[in-house]
């Protein structure tokens, strides 16, 4: 998020989801869209099988998208900015860049040009593994379609170079010209329902709703204003992975959490449980007993989706209407309700009647949700910001005519190994993710026995080759081994997975694989990474 | 109220509406909305399923406080008293940054709206975050 | 016979309602047609196809079927009175096969027959197919219903409804107030309608084509697993069929005891036919694909001398990759 921001001014999605039905090509890497975002790879499908569409995927493992794809790149895990530095090396060699786009409304471009001509094909395929032909038609097919999106998610940020990563996505978009037109665009697809809203809304260390800076005083007087209180603070504040470690190092001592679950979803599981044991006081606030409410002091039973009414915004930055559809269980509350109840008995009033009352003030404090009322979401499914007023009609697409932060900006990147590379004792990649059939950690997916039934447990995937070399079967027991923990589980041998590396879940606590993950983090956007880490696989 | 609505699926980011319907108090099914621009008739695995955990035996059903390791069941005006008295300590003592806020990418835009406010409002925090960095 | 003033429709099923529970297509707040509980949405244009069929209302997406608390095992069942409103002709078709389905081999499903005999169906004829994916026509049916599987069939004539009772159930339906008499006329009228009604969202050479190719084996695997590769393994296609009764037991634990329950299951998920030693008989979503189609159209043909598909294009409407009935036959008609 912090690379496109970096590079356009805004760190959302810049295109809508309906736009796919009109794309010529679309260009999709770390994202193994089938099982996390189905209705979007379901778009690709369709543009393809209807209107001929074309499908480069990029990715180390032979995902379901990839085997409809017209050109599959399957580079090394953790080389995505070798692979696009290449690409654009061919691009720029070939003449294929977008000229006039590139002098009207970018800068910094002589600077691309002199770092990716450091990426000629065999050097790129050096790095990533991909046959220097295979690299010139996917360069050729994403910058010589019309139109072409590009898709990405957790593959590409979870490393520690993932702001990298995305700029150099940037990178690619601008010298082709496929961003600020409708059925183009960089986008980032978020993996849960209300991420977008939960950034939007300043659930971040450094903003405010509508990405108003902390470090701005314009800013705090407005909040100051709009708040009734005095003496807001100007430092930007620290994030889930640090906040986790000074509650380690005794740093934090109230830690209030509402509805996640770090004890599973974040790297290195067991310094996580060490750090919320030794908070002096912790709230939860859930519809389960999470892994982390077990260490809580208080827990604060909350309602489901179901129960209550509010407004979501998707990945596209749609804002949508999500009616009550029945009344809450007998005990729980709805989440506003628990917060205006603290806030109040901490001194401070919150007397709101209804999200729609919340929404207002919304609306009031943040410019680019302004026009996004309540009684307009009543009829409509759902509106984009920006939205700066009643009359518009949203924004499905941004950078229109010009970037958000004037021109767009070359940013070029050289590529890194990654934090944590196999060596001879630790000789295989693990890389995480995801499977269709469950979300996230698995809270409200494990409690729907036919989501259980098609994702059974946690499994170790390798490739054939390396079970032979490692003499193990389908389902034989083997013990997985990184510097940071260990776990035992079964095998499941999958030939689309390439030699050497090995895959697994995150959804699983009892076989919980960021208890060997790692926790070196993007220094810009503070992602860890969970994409790659060495381990050793010993058969049992 | 009438049972049943039109709500936004709990799941993925793509943002599904369908149809939730709730017989006798009870989360029973979900259809799919054809007039949907991202749906259009259609769902995957986990949204048509959507329903199955909402009546789940093990929702959470009281407040619950934990004393010298022991898990009871509490008023929500104990609970809510409790959490706010000991966040205010802490702030008292040790001044607002000892304090930290994780919310939510699950829960609503004003959820997500008022949590941040009570963070930098009412506890004179910045460290507000949310899991799912992206 | 008798007619229903069409503004009449909504005192009818409220009449009804006081003593059965009524389930009638009804708009929501976007204009969407859903099957509803009566008073769920509006009745306004409530005479369509919704994306679910009429079997929701016997076998639901999920129900208790078993409670076990203490010592004590009770079976569940629920026999209140319901009347739907609104069957398509296909729908109920969907209902005799199921009938069929569910007493097989002499077991009855005491679940299903349970809310089967509660159950009175008001089948609406289609004049004009509800939607383009309507097929009933190259199933060899129309769109109306001839032998009397129904309890009442209402033709529509304009601004009025002619309706027919098939069953002692729907003569009593129709002695309701808001009916009157019909005239000579309309016996005249719902001949024509019959006469000149059809749903062709596929050509039914096509689907001849396809039952034939299938009948002689002559689709291979690589043709189903190119297909199944766009797959996205939601299960729609069989939730909404009128003629799928998968279903998968589970059971949930509460304070006395536990629950057990079953809800829609689908041939398309790997897990289904996954025997506990990790077999599975069916290990390509090609295979499963090719086992969801062969069934409806060749197995179900050899044991019941019928397709086990009515029609009605939902799984059409449903799958969001292109993979329903109408488009797999076509492709099947399309191979040399
Ligand atoms: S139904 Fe599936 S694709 Fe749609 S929002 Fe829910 S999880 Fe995502
Ligand atoms: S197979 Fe498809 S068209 Fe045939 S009855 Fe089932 S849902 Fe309808
Ligand atoms: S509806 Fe389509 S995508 Fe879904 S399971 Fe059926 S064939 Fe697969």
């Amino acid at each position: 998020m912090a690379g496109l921001a970096a590079s356009f001014g805004s760190g959302a999605m810049t295109n809508s989801i309906p736009e796919m039905d009109d794309a010529d090509a679309f260009f999709v890497i770390g994202s193994n869209t089938t099982e996390q975002h189905p209705l979007v790879a379901a778009r690709i499908i369709e543009a393809m099988r209807l209107k001929n569409a074309k499908l480069v995927v990029a990715d180390p493992r032979r995902i379901g998208l990839a085997k409809l794809a017209d050109i599959h790149l399957m580079h090394r895990v953790g080389t995505d900015v070798a692979l696009l530095n290449g690409m654009m090396h061919v691009i720029l060699e070939k003449g294929w860049e977008n000229k006039a786009f590139i002098a009207e409304r970018t800068e910094n471009f002589d600077s691309l040009r002199e770092v990716v001509k450091r990426y000629p094909p065999e050097k790129t395929a050096a790095i990533t593994g991909v046959d220097p032909g295979t690299l010139s038609e996917a360069a050729e097919l994403y910058a010589k379609s019309a139109k072409t999106m590009l898709f990405y998610a957790m593959g590409i940020t979870q490393h520690t170079t993932g702001t990298d990563n995305v700029k150099t996505l940037a990178n690619l978009a601008m010298l082709t010209g496929h961003i600020g037109f409708p059925s183009t665009g960089v986008n980032p697809l978020r993996g849960q329902n209300n991420v977008q809203g939960a950034c939007d809304m300043g659930a971040l260390p450094d903003v405010f709703s509508g990405y108003q800076r902390v470090s701005d005083d314009d800013v705090i007087r407005k909040f100051e204003r709009a708040w009734g209180v005095g003496g807001l603070s100007r430092e930007p504040g620290l994030t889930v992975t640090e906040i986790l470690h000074e509650a380690g190092t005794g740093g934090i001592k109230g830690l209030y959490i509402m509805g996640e679950n770090p004890a599973v979803s974040d790297p290195e599981a067991r310094a996580v449980e060490r750090c919320l044991r030794k908070v002096e006081f912790l709230v939860v606030q859930d519809i389960f007993m999470t892994e982390t409410a077990k260490f809580a002091h208080v827990i604060l039973p909350a309602v489901s989706f179901a129960e209550k009414t509010g407004t979501f915004t998707n990945t596209e930055r749609r804002v949508q209407l999500s009616r009550q559809a029945m009344k809450p269980l007998k005990g729980c509350l709805d989440e506003w309700k628990i917060i205006c109840g603290v806030a109040t008995r901490a001194g401070y009033r919150m007397g709101y009647d209804s999200p729609e009352e919340i929404l207002r003030e919304i609306n009031e404090v943040t410019p680019s949700y302004r026009g996004i009322t309540w009684k307009r979401l009543e009829t409509v499914w759902g509106i984009a910001w920006p939205c700066p007023n009643e009359d518009h009609p949203g924004t499905p697409f941004l950078h229109k005519e010009r970037f958000v932060r004037g021109l767009g900006h070359f940013d070029p990147r050289e590529y890194m190994a990654a934090f944590e590379v196999p060596d001879e004792q630790y000789p295989f990649l693990l890389t995480t993710g995801r499977v269709g059939a469950q979300y996230h950690t698995g809270t409200m997916t494990r409690k729907i026995p036919l989501l259980e039934r098609e994702a059974p447990g946690a499994v170790l995937e390798i490739s054939p080759e390396d079970a032979v070399a490692l003499r193990v079967r389908e389902g034989s027991m083997v013990g997985l081994e990184s510097r940071r923990g260990e776990l035992r589980l079964p095998v499941h041998l999958n030939p689309d997975i390439p030699k050497g590396t090995v895959f697994g879940t995150f959804h699983f606590s009892e076989k919980n694989m960021n208890a060997l993950t790692i926790c070196a983090l993007d220094p810009v956007a503070k992602i860890p990474e969970y994409k790659s880490c060495a381990v050793s696989v010993r058969r049992l | 109220m009438i049972p049943g609505a039109l709500v936004v699926c709990p799941f993925c980011g793509c943002g599904c509406v369908f149809h939730l319907a709730v017989r006798d108090g009870r989360a029973v099914g979900i259809t799919p909305i054809n007039s949907h621009p991202v749906s259009r008739g259609s769902l995957c695995i986990k949204g048509w399923k959507a329903h199955e955990f909402i009546n789940h035996p093990a929702r959470l059903r009281s407040p619950l406080i934990r004393e010298h390791g022991i898990v009871r069941e509490a008023s929500w005006d104990e609970a809510l008293d409790l959490v706010a008295k000991r966040l205010c300590e802490i702030k008292e003592k040790h001044g607002g940054n000892a304090l930290g806020f994780f919310s939510s990418a699950k829960v609503t835009n004003e959820e997500n709206y008022l949590f941040m406010k009570m963070a930098r409002a009412a506890f004179g925090s910045n460290n507000i975050d949310h899991c799912a960095r992206l | 016979m008798k007619t229903l003033a069409k503004e009449m429709l909504e005192g009818l099923l409220r009449d009804i309602s006081r003593k059965a529970l009524v389930y009638c297509p009804q708009r929501n707040e976007r204009g969407d047609l859903l099957l509803l509980p009566l008073g769920e949405g509006t009745t306004d244009g409530c005479i369509g196809k919704t994306p679910i069929s009429a079997k929701i209302c016997l076998f639901p997406q999920i129900e208790d079927v078993v409670m076990f608390a203490g010592d004590g095992i009770s079976k569940v069942t629920d026999g209140r009175e319901t009347v739907v409103f609104g069957v398509r002709p296909c729908d109920m078709r969907g209902i005799v096969f199921m009938d069929r389905f569910m007493s097989r081999d002499n077991l009855v499903d005491p679940h299903y027959f349970a809310r089967r005999e509660a159950m009175t169906c008001m089948v609406v004829a289609c004049n004009e197919p509800p939607s383009e994916t309507c097929f009933c026509t190259a199933t060899g049916k129309r769109p109306f219903l001839t032998a009397t599987h129904y309890d009442v069939q209402f033709f529509d004539a304009g601004d009025y409804f002619i309706a027919l009772a098939g069953s002692k159930k729907g003569n009593r339906i129709l002695e309701d107030r808001h009916f009157k008499a019909a005239a000579e006329k309309d016996i005249e009228k719902v001949k024509r309608i019959k006469e000149n009604s059809s749903a062709a969202g596929m050509a039914a050479g096509e689907l001849e084509d396809a039952i034939k190719k299938l009948a002689e084996d002559r689709v291979d695997g690589l043709f189903w697993e190119k297909l199944a590769l766009r797959c996205i393994k939601c299960g729609g296609c069989a939730y909404v069929c009128p003629t799928c009764t998968c279903y998968n037991v589970q059971d949930y634990p509460f304070e006395f005891g536990y629950r057990r329950c079953r809800s829609w299951d689908s041939c398309l998920f790997s897990g289904f036919t996954r025997e506990t030693s990790g077999h599975n008989p069916r290990a390509t979503q090609g295979a499963r694909l090719a086992r969801r189609y062969e069934h409806k159209l060749k197995y179900d043909l050899m044991k019941y001398h019928e397709i086990g598909c009515v029609g009605c294009g939902r799984c059409s409407d449903v799958c969001p990759v292109g993979l329903g009935a109408i488009e797999i036959v076509r492709e099947i008609a399309l191979m040399p």
